[in-house]
């Protein structure tokens, strides 16, 4: 079947609330279920990619997630959470079965130009950030899931603590703590890892 | 270990904006987005290419799955027979090959790139017979296990019988 939908139709979706187009989704309307798609995908995608390091993995999760919206749309309650809500707790629980059956946590992938992507034209400065962000994702990805699912939520997806303990199941204190513990572990990892950088220049410029 | 400083909290602070600002474009690749619609077109129309008028009702739609499951099975059971029966007047097989398993064609058939899932049951070899299957672990095994392969719009396509 083409991968058509209709323009009109979709533009007078495109203005409704999540809990309508969850309900026009769950009676059978495309347009809605591709409205939601639209507009919810690129941050399911975020946090999966953030999450897993991987780009092929966050691409298995927002599939995963929409087959369950398509699935599950009418068991969704908007009083309990927000879409969002509803979404980052599929994907998470998605992401976290995907890194299970790893049994590791996925390498950054190579080549990718996003992880790369800067905006300054002086080169040099271009390197130097695109090796501090690459570094960072990768102490991200180095971080244990409880305390990477709440800064990646938090602190890179914007997600307001309240939402991300209805995400996550508990309670706001604990999204508090978790949070600082994740980003205390996350500057030791950056800061061992500038100097591992360090003492690598020093070796090379020694020989 | 070191203890953290206040220039470590600045430029977390910075790295974060700046990781935001590069993730902020990034969104699923568009291919991505043709498979979760036609998964979406192939949930919501599953029976259009048979002719078959769609319903929502969960539990006509179960049992016609089950009705195109059992179908398929005698299908190729049938064909199976025919194809045995034409070997013979034609030449002697080959000595066959020592397999695991067998598959057995049902339903549609696995459209290309198509996400399938594998659902392992355990079913009665008496059962297995009642289908016209037949496991070599014989009536005395408890049971056998059976993968079904299940296309995305939740109706099987085919199933695997351990032998």
């Amino acid at each position: 079947m083409p991968d058509l939908v209709n323009p009109l139709a979709a533009d007078t979706v495109a203005q409704d609330s999540d809990q309508e187009l969850m309900r026009q989704t769950a009676a059978g309307d495309r347009n809605a279920f591709a409205a939601l798609y639209q507009r919810h995908s690129p941050s399911v995608y975020r946090f999966a990619r953030l999450m897993t390091g991987s780009g092929t993995a966050a691409e298995d999760v927002v599939q995963e997630v929409f087959m369950v919206v398509m699935r599950d749309a009418s068991r969704f309650d908007s009083g309990r959470a927000s879409l969002s809500s509803y979404l980052y707790g599929i994907a998470r629980h998605h992401t976290r079965r995907r890194l299970l059956r790893q049994r590791r946590f996925v390498t950054l992938e190579a080549g990718d130009p996003l992880h790369d992507a800067t905006t300054d034209t002086d080169p040099a400065t271009d390197a130097v950030r695109a090796s501090e962000l690459r570094r960072l994702r990768r102490a991200i990805v180095g971080l244990p899931s409880r305390y990477r699912e709440v800064l990646v939520l938090c602190d890179l997806q914007d997600v307001s603590y309240a939402d991300a303990a209805s995400t996550l199941g508990c309670a706001l204190g604990t999204i508090r703590s978790r949070l600082h513990r994740a980003r205390e572990l996350l500057k030791t990892k950056m800061r061992r890892a500038e100097q591992s950088t360090s003492v690598q220049r020093s070796i090379r410029c020694a020989v | 270990m070191k203890p953290l400083e206040a220039s470590d909290d600045e430029k977390l602070t910075d790295l974060f904006e700046r990781l935001r600002e590069d993730e902020a474009e990034v969104e699923a690749p568009a291919h991505v987005r043709s498979a979760v619609l036609a998964a979406w077109d192939a949930r919501r129309d599953p029976y259009v290419v048979s002719g078959l008028s769609r319903t929502d009702n969960n539990k006509t739609g179960f049992w016609r799955g089950a009705a195109a499951l059992a179908a398929g099975v005698v299908l190729a059971v049938a064909l199976t027979r025919l194809g045995g029966e034409l070997q013979m007047g034609i030449a002697p097989p080959a000595a066959p090959q020592a397999s695991s398993a067998t598959l057995h064609l049902v339903g549609e058939p696995i459209a290309e790139g198509e996400a399938v899932r594998v659902v392992r049951v355990s079913m009665a070899p008496a059962m297995l017979a009642s289908l016209g299957i037949r496991s070599t672990a014989g009536d005395l095994a408890e049971s056998v296990d059976v993968d079904v392969i299940v296309g995305e719009d939740g109706v099987a396509r085919a199933i695997r019988v351990g032998m």
